[in-house]
């Protein structure tokens, strides 16, 4: 298995290619090829990886080398190779290598063409080392990583005051997170004397539960900031000033995702913590709800599928806190694949429609590009949950569940679906049908996107019609790095322990069977209720905004102080910018001029100025303070003498 | 544990030290327009010696090596004494390093072109000299020589309000040097009065063990000399106003060199010598850590002068040397260390960055500058790396002290560990800010500054020597630190031992 180390390093060699000749030989568009290349390369080689994992089950865990000693223990750099990071990683790879080829479209004409390949290259290549890591601080190396990426990418245009605010700002906010999570990293290794995931996992049993709860909640709060979970959500809607294939990639499909994998990879630690698991659950249902509700009510085409994004995130948590580890990740595949598809498609549009962003003005351009419209309904419907699109099979079974094991979650799911279901269809008939409310001159240039943008979409689409049938073999593949009875690397203590942390869902079943769940889901009560909820929502939104028999004005109307509290994203970034944009700085200007210049700089200047005083003869020039100073020091001597003397 | 002492084959060190100082010589003989070429030289001499040294550097055991003795005036036990180990020796090729950096960038300088290099050939020596002694004579005399090419350096190459921030940076240290001095003679004294030995060696004073009282007021005489130096809060508004008034070359060194003697002092002298002090000064060091690293975050956020800036976030950096080395364990001391030598290269290059943007637009106030990205791209790049690194991003140089620090703090101090590892969030937000400010939002620029800006010149030969050594380094220890914690692990395990044993 030693060819593995390819798959991180592919991306990394492309990304110094083109760091070091992109603008001088290859410019556009072999800067792009180099890139495709470079990923395609891992793609391959993961899918190879893939599948022999999937014939034997085995894991590898491979140390390349030694990075960082603590005493005896030793941070490798390293790849842990299971289902659980195969299959993440070949989303990642397999994900990325469609939306670069997309971009070699999208970003046609850029003049910082190179520029863009060479962060993306390097953001895979954070992604892999996170991905592949078998230890927390090379975890926390590809984490900050594509934090990193994120920042450079959302500033990619930062000659725009927008974009360069946006990256600082989801930077400094997922710092909070980091900080947390360096944390947790810190109370694990005094507590394991380890960082290794394997190690960890073995200590387990004999370790204090509230520590273990600490440590747990510590990560978590990292995986809040990365997946942009409500409190430190705000700066993903904002990270839509990056180029649209930075939105699919890193703030859709991969990174934000991150937070979902991290926690999954740390089951056995999750687990056995019920807080750990109620947290991760509550933080991920409230996401989930309140960012629905946000995504009612934008105009902005790329937020709102942000806003889509937060909220379907928080889905995959919540599906973790219920024990449902396989179910979670499900969605996160299915997610990567359809929300890809959606922002592509959205780029698609902003292409033909000259990067106008505001779906109010839009309409009618649905037969002009009739391939993205179809791929975008796709999108659209797998995102809504309707059958047989994967978003079905992987979002349904976490309401289901949730309604077998916490009716809270239950509601705040199942009304997150009727949610999700209306804003995706509200923009979808906003966006390509409705009336024509388009700028006449836009109008003679609306166009079909070029074969570099459609066949990406085409293929995604294709992967969100048929990826759901294969749920059955994913939730078995996933089992030896999920399912405590087949995790062959536990110990037997810990075994209980994992399998009793997660008893909360023993008496769920889901169906894993693609064909076996549609037939439940169409004659079971519960099926059905989920599914005409999520057909109600996109009626709703074709009344409203197709054929226009309710005013969505009027109802705004009716509904002034909801309405407003959606529309201002409940107050979040309003009291966000209050407290720790404006507050810290002007706290930061007053402390800079009471503390340091009148206070500390007034005893300093004072002091010298007392000396001068008390030097006296040489009175008010330069020589005059030095000589001040000889004086307290002949003073200082004495008191120091005496004491001496006095001590002796 | 003892320390073993391997005599040089050939005096390296005592060469090292002359170099510069013979090489002054030749500048002030010579024409004006050979001081540049052979300051450039003579530090790069000296950088192959400390390289040489630190490769051969033998990392087992605790052995001073490249060690020379020679008596000096024996009837008060003074000698030439010097040698390396571990913490010297980084500190040594840290200063070798910056001093080649800051020659190679000095192209500018308008005025009193061989003083300029003179006064910083003697200030190498000098800062060498600090690090590789260990008679406290010699010591005390580098520590205070040094003061005065750095005061020329600031007082006569400065900016508008040079005189004031020189003589403020020479009061202030040298007030904190009395007492370093004074605690120095104290130790002497009572050396003789309890062993009747009069010696100025470090290792002699090693043996010492001082009753309770006497310790703490040793400790907090040598703390403060340091703590002025480092700087630590509240002894830090020197430094801005230093910082602000020295030339680019000035501010390199000061940043890079002059702020490592306070933390080496602490490591070198307060640890070994007062290890009771030490555990009893503990809670103290890391609340003043803590406060350094948070309140000088937030004065760095609050400045619009960019060197202002950078120099608040050396305070801040130098909170995490703190409260590393006040851990008293291993994970905590190899940290500061590390942290050392990474603080050294990152704030160097943002210094550089400085004089870089200052170059061109003639200006250090954040509304006169920004949008340069796009103009300068290749000093972007290297701006934003050193910047990155300096936010502590891994697989750069500043993660792996600061986590080094960070763990041995927690393994003490939870809460302080808590607190200090704030500066995740404001070290990047003041890092960020400044980039920002500087490289970012060219739609804000009138027509005319855009004009203004497209003839901008990116970093030139001698600019971009000096930047991208520090920015392979910077890569060197991020991403192959094993190597440094190995070359330091037995040198903080002396440092440690009669804290921890061993």
């Amino acid at each position: 298995m030693e060819y593995l180390w390819i798959i991180p390093f592919s991306p990394l060699i492309a990304f110094i290619i083109i760091g070091l000749f992109g603008y001088k030989f290859l410019r556009e568009p072999l800067s792009g090829i180099v890139a495709v290349i470079g990923v395609a390369i891992s793609a391959v080689a993961s899918i190879i990886g893939f599948i022999d994992v999937a014939k034997t089950g085995n894991y590898y865990d491979l140390k390349l080398y030694n990075w960082i000693s603590i005493g005896d223990y030793n941070v490798s750099v390293s790849i842990l190779w299971d289902p659980l990071s195969a299959l993440m990683t070949c989303v990642v790879t397999c994900v990325s290598t469609f939306i670069f080829i997309f971009a070699t479209g999208y970003m046609k004409g850029d003049e910082s063409y190179p520029r863009f390949f060479a962060y993306l290259s390097l953001f895979v290549f954070m992604m892999l080392m996170l991905t592949l890591s078998d230890n927390l601080v090379q975890l926390f190396f590809g984490w900050e990583g594509v934090g990193l990426a994120s920042y450079l990418l959302i500033g990619f245009w930062h000659y725009k005051k927008s974009a360069a605010n946006a990256a600082m700002e989801s930077f400094v906010v997922n710092r909070v997170g980091d900080w947390l999570f360096l944390l947790g990293i810190l109370l694990a290794f005094v507590t394991f004397g380890t960082l290794d995931y394997l190690q960890i996992f073995n200590k387990l049993a004999g370790v204090d539960y509230v520590i273990i709860t600490a440590i747990a909640l510590l990560l978590f709060g990292g995986a809040v900031g990365k997946s942009a979970q409500i409190p430190l959500h705000i700066w993903l809607p904002n990270a839509m000033e990056g180029p649209t294939p930075v939105s699919a990639l890193i703030h859709a499909a991969t990174m934000v995702a991150a937070g979902v994998y991290m926690v999954a990879r740390l089951m056995p630690v999750f687990a056995s913590s019920e807080i750990a698991l109620d947290t991760v659950m509550f933080v991920g249902t409230m996401s989930a709800f309140i960012a629905a509700t946000m995504g009612l009510v934008q105009n902005d085409i790329k937020r709102i599928i942000a806003y889509s994004t937060l909220s379907q995130l928080g889905y995959m948590f919540a599906a973790e806190g219920l024990g449902l580890f396989s179910e979670g990740m499900f969605h996160l595949t299915s997610h990567a694949v359809f929300k890809a598809l959606l922002f592509l498609g959205s780029g698609s549009v902003l292409i033909a429609l000259h990067h106008l962003l505001d779906v109010q003005k839009m309409g009618q351009i649905g037969r002009a590009m009739p391939i993205t419209t179809g791929t975008f309904l796709i999108g659209a419907l797998a995102l809504a949950g309707i059958p047989p699109f994967v978003g079905f099979f992987s979002k349904d079974p976490i309401i289901e569940g949730a309604y077998e094991i916490n009716t809270f979650v239950f509601l705040f799911l199942w009304g997150g679906a009727f949610l999700t279901a209306f804003y995706i269809f509200r923009l979808f008939f906003l966006t390509f049908f409705d009336g024509d409310r388009l700028d006449p001159h836009l109008r003679e240039h609306v166009h079909e996107s070029p074969p570099n943008m459609t066949i990406p979409l085409i293929v995604l689409a294709t992967a969100t019609v048929v990826l759901g049938f294969f749920k059955e073999f994913f939730i078995n593949f996933l089992k030896p790095s999920l399912d405590p009875a087949y995790m062959k690397f536990l110990p037997n203590d810990v075994k209980a322990l994992v399998s009793e942390g997660l008893s909360r869902a023993h008496h769920v079943h889901i169906e894993p069977n693609a064909f076996s769940f549609l037939g439940h889901s169409l004659t079971s009560f519960l099926g059905i209720l989920i599914l005409a909820t999520a057909i109600a929502g996109i009626t709703l939104a074709y009344v409203m905004y197709q054929i226009r028999r309710i005013d969505p004005v009027k109802i705004g109307d009716m509904f002034q102080p909801i309405y407003k509290l959606f529309y201002n994203r409940w107050y979040f970034d309003h009291i966000y910018y209050a407290i720790f944009v404006y507050g810290y700085y002007k706290l930061s200007k007053v402390l800079w001029f009471v503390g340091d210049k009148v206070i500390i700089d007034g005893i300093v200047d004072g002091s010298g100025k007392g000396s001068v005083f008390a030097g006296g003869v040489l009175g008010k020039t330069q020589l005059g303070r030095i000589s001040g100073y000889v004086l307290q020091m002949l003073i200082g001597v004495v008191i120091f003498l005496s004491l001496f003397l006095f001590l002796k | 544990m003892t320390p073993q002492f391997v005599y040089a084959d050939f005096p390296f060190i005592s060469i090292s030290i002359l170099i510069p100082l013979i090489a002054a010589i030749i500048v002030f003989v010579s024409n004006e327009k050979l001081a540049k070429p052979i300051s450039i030289l003579s530090s790069i001499v000296v950088f192959v010696i400390s390289s040489y040294m630190l490769l051969t550097y033998d990392p087992s055991g605790y052995k001073i090596q490249f060690y020379e003795k020679y008596t000096w005036i024996p009837q008060f036990g003074i000698s030439y004494e010097v040698g390396v180990d571990a913490l010297s020796l980084t500190m040594f090729w840290l200063t070798a390093l910056s001093f080649v950096v800051a020659f190679v960038w000095s192209t500018n300088i308008e005025k009193r072109i061989k003083e300029y290099f003179i006064a910083f050939l003697v200030l190498e020596a000098a800062c060498i000299g600090v690090f590789v002694t260990w008679d406290l004579v010699a010591f005390y005399v580098f520590w205070e020589v040094m003061l005065i090419p750095m005061f020329l350096i600031i007082g006569v190459w400065g900016y508008s309000e040079r005189i004031y921030a020189a003589t403020k940076f020479f009061i202030y240290t040298f007030f904190g040097s009395l007492f370093l001095l004074i605690g120095v003679i104290g130790m002497y004294i009572y050396n003789y009065t309890q062993n009747n030995i009069l010696s100025t060696s470090y290792f002699d004073l090693l043996k010492l063990s001082l009753p309770h009282n006497l310790e703490i007021i040793f400790f907090l005489l040598l703390a403060l000399g340091f703590a002025i130096k480092v700087p630590m809060w509240p002894f830090h508004t020197w430094l801005p106003a230093a910082h602000v008034q020295a030339p680019t070359a000035g501010s390199v060194i000061l940043a890079a060199v002059l702020l490592k003697m306070g933390t080496y002092g602490f490591v070198r002298f307060s640890l070994p010598w007062f290890p009771e002090a030490s555990k009893y000064f503990m809670p103290v060091m890391f609340t003043l850590g803590v406060i350094a690293i948070i309140y000088t975050a937030m004065m760095a956020i609050a400045q619009t002068h960019i060197k202002r800036l950078i120099a608040y976030s050396s305070v801040s950096h130098m909170g995490f040397v703190t409260i590393g080395t006040f851990a008293l364990n291993v994970e905590g001391v190899n940290g500061a260390i590390i942290t050392m030598i990474s603080h050294g290269l990152t704030s160097a290059a943002l210094f550089l960055a400085a004089g870089f943007i200052y170059e061109r637009l003639h200006s250090y106030e954040m509304k006169d500058l920004g949008g340069m990205a796009k103009f300068v791209p290749v000093f972007a790049t290297l701006f934003m790396i050193s910047a990155m690194a300096s936010a502590g991003l891994p697989g750069l140089s500043g993660f792996v002290g600061e986590f080094l620090a960070l763990l041995g703090t927690f393994k003490v101090s939870i809460l302080t560990a808590v607190l200090a590892g704030l500066s995740l969030v404001v070290g990047a937000a003041y890092t960020l800010w400044l980039y920002k400010r500087t490289m970012f939002e060219e739609e804000l620029l009138t027509p005319e500054k855009k004009e203004e800006y497209s003839k901008l010149k990116d970093l030139n030969t001698a600019e971009l020597w000096s930047f991208l050594p520090l920015v392979v380094f910077m890569f060197v220890i991020g991403l192959y630190p094993n190597w440094w914690i190995n070359l330091i692990s037995n040198t903080t395990k002396f440092v440690l031992h009669k804290i921890v044993g061993g």
